[in-house]
């Protein structure tokens, strides 16, 4: 197993850019991830990183040694496509065995290694089906056995759950983790579904606008979203303006101001006061009233979105600001399976732990 | 496609039957004259009279025994084989890179790769000739053996390209990941995979081969004539029912190739991609 670097990675499509200045570390038996929307280019890294395709600048450092020149045949990376690619017209266990037939390894080795792996994703009474005949989770183990057999230095993983159904998803999701784990290898996940990159990821860089915005554990990312991007990508839709009122070194806390309400919170470290900043915050953080209290700015329930166990409101406030609320639904109460509908005048406010201060 | 489980009135019953009958009456209108040349061929006498009063495999040993039909046939089949055979490795590497990217110009390049699909045979014909004369060529078999050539690219590149549009792209760079270099990759799994419309567009370039008038006309000489230049030069001065004969021998080794393409690939996909 082994360690990538990345250095300044870029690359670019004539005028365009799909991804800038990129630079990674994954440490030998860690799980990173690549979170990101559609078109971030975290799937452009990932072929660099295979070989697939040359980084306009920049190094690619597999074990210290510069990869960057070398085709994708030379980098020993086992790589899990999108569209699982599996060979059409070879079996299950032929589609495992091809990335040893070409390393030349002994015809025992590779029956015993095949046999091994395919007993690992829990495949091996089904070695000599062809992929039509494998049901779509099946295929995907296929998929991932292919690019494990190789003992890869690597194993770069593209969006590969993305075409199953949920619970299968769910499924997938905890079997790769724990084979990963068992084995030790060293992985590389690309993802646009943030829930998936919190719940495998030892580290989870997320990419958006063809840069890194922000690297770190799935609880940095979650808990301390660097900015708006990574914010709004994790969840903390409501985003306002806002400015530091008081802050203090010696004091944890400094006092913030948004939408006319003053609040206490621990996560202004460093500013002063005066700075305009941008207050985030989770649908789930904000309380929602339907009479005055202290501390709430009036707005209007302008529409309303039931899920079941709970609601999502959007409301507007009376200086137009439109602020996402998420509720867990009354249990008890049968007749009026939701607290508030369209047009009921409400009053909004949120706990301070709740919000991170960003920069504006 | 009408769905046969549709609830249908009688308005659509008389329409579905008047179509019906038109696609008959189409058939038998494209078939006919075969049929006939088949029949005819079996004739004992010896002018071409149908239908035939008495019944004869007579004129099939006269046209054994022409020579300009057996050399003709000859010459035919291995023309035809041998452009196949260079057609096929130019036409999937043709192919092999117009699937490839959108590099600049590449709408032109496939546009004259599928030329002569749209140009008529006579104009290719004395396009070749001129061309061939102006680069010194004087060999009615190098001559025929170009032109041939011409004919047969365009099937095995249309049918390559459709087969490789098939083909999901990421399925090669699995290979290549897993080690296989690009020759490798193309030899174990691309090729594997677009086996069966590259098939199809060298039987069906053969076939064309086979039959071609309007373009061999122009480039064969007195020694080197193919089959069916053989057929009508015989045609002009003798009117046996050997050429029926020899027609149904071409008709039938057509039918043969149709109905091994049509196992292998479907004809319709051919033309649909």
């Amino acid at each position: 197993m082994a360690n990538v670097t990345l250095e300044n990675i870029s690359r670019r499509y004539g005028a365009t850019t799909a991804v800038e200045d990129v630079s990674l570390t994954l440490e030998s038996g860690q799980f990173l991830t690549l979170l990101g929307p559609s078109g971030c280019g975290k799937s452009t890294t990932l072929r660099m990183i295979a070989g697939l395709l040359a980084p306009t600048t920049g190094r690619i450092l597999l074990d210290g040694k510069d990869v960057t020149a070398l085709g994708p045949a030379k980098r020993n990376i086992g790589m899990v496509f999108q569209s699982l690619a599996l060979f059409p017209h070879m079996t299950a266990a032929e589609n495992v065995a091809f990335g040893l037939n070409m390393r030349k390894v002994s015809e025992k080795e590779r029956n015993a290694r095949v046999k091994k792996i395919l007993d690992v994703v829990q495949l091996g009474h089904l070695a000599d089906r062809y992929p039509s005949q494998l049901s779509g989770g099946q295929q995907q183990r296929v998929a991932i056995a292919r690019a494990m057999v190789i003992q890869p230095s690597i194993l770069i993983l593209d969006e590969p759950f993305a075409a199953l159904d949920r619970k299968l998803r769910e499924a997938m999701q905890v079997e790769l983790r724990q084979i990963t784990k068992s084995l030790g290898i060293t992985s590389l996940f690309v993802t646009h579904d943030q829930e998936e990159a919190l719940m495998m990821s030892d580290y989870i860089a997320v990419m958006g606008h063809s840069r890194v915005q922000q690297f770190g554990t799935p609880s940095d990312i979650y808990q301390r979203p660097a900015n708006r991007f990574v914010a709004d990508f994790v969840g903390m839709s409501n985003v306002l303006d806002g400015h530091i009122v008081a802050a203090n070194k010696d004091d944890a806390f400094a006092t913030v101001e948004a939408l006319g309400i003053q609040f206490k919170t621990l996560h202004a470290e460093g500013r002063r006061a005066g700075a305009k900043v941008s207050v985030a915050l989770r649908p789930e953080g904000v309380t929602v009233e339907s009479v005055p209290v202290k501390d709430a700015a009036q707005g209007k329930v302008r529409s309303m979105t039931y899920h079941g166990h709970m609601s999502s409101y959007a409301i507007e406030l009376d200086n137009g600001q439109l602020v996402h609320a998420r509720e867990i639904n009354p249990e008890t109460q049968m007749e009026r399976p939701r607290r508030f509908e369209v047009g009921a005048p409400v009053w909004v406010n949120w706990q301070a732990d709740a919000v991170r201060v960003l920069e504006r | 496609m009408n769905s046969i489980d549709m609830p249908t009135g009688w308005g659509d019953r008389i329409f579905t039957a008047l179509m019906r009958s038109l696609v008959y009456v189409l058939y038998a209108f494209l078939l006919a004259p075969l049929i006939c040349v088949v029949i005819v061929s079996f004739n004992a006498e010896a002018v071409q009279t149908f239908p035939p009063q008495h019944w004869s495999f007579h004129w099939y040993a006269v046209a054994m025994e022409t020579h300009s039909f057996t050399h003709g046939l000859l010459v035919s089949a291995v023309l035809a084989l041998v452009a196949t055979l260079i057609a096929a490795p130019a036409g999937v590497a043709a192919a092999l890179a117009l699937n490839r990217s959108n590099w600049k110009g590449k709408a032109w390049v496939e546009a004259i790769f599928l030329a002569p699909l749209v140009v008529p045979g006579l104009v290719a014909g004395i396009a070749i000739l001129v061309a061939t004369a102006a680069l010194n060529v004087r060999d009615a078999p190098v001559r025929l053996l170009i032109g041939h050539i011409v004919i047969v690219l365009p099937y095995v590149i249309r049918t390559t390209l459709a087969s490789l549009a098939r083909l999901d792209p990421q399925i090669a760079e699995a290979a290549l990941t897993l080690g296989a270099g690009r020759f490798t990759a193309f030899r174990l799994i691309t090729l594997p995979l677009i086996k069966q419309g590259l098939t199809a567009g060298m039987l069906f370039g053969f076939i064309l081969s086979f039959d071609d008038v309007s373009v061999s006309l122009f480039l064969s000489d007195a020694r080197t004539v193919t089959l069916p230049l053989a057929i009508m030069s015989y045609l002009q001065y003798s009117f046996d029912p050997s050429v029926a004969a020899i027609s149904s021998l071409l008709i039938g080794v057509t039918l043969i190739f149709i109905i091994v393409l049509e196992r292998r690939m479907g004809v319709k996909k051919l033309f649909t991609g």
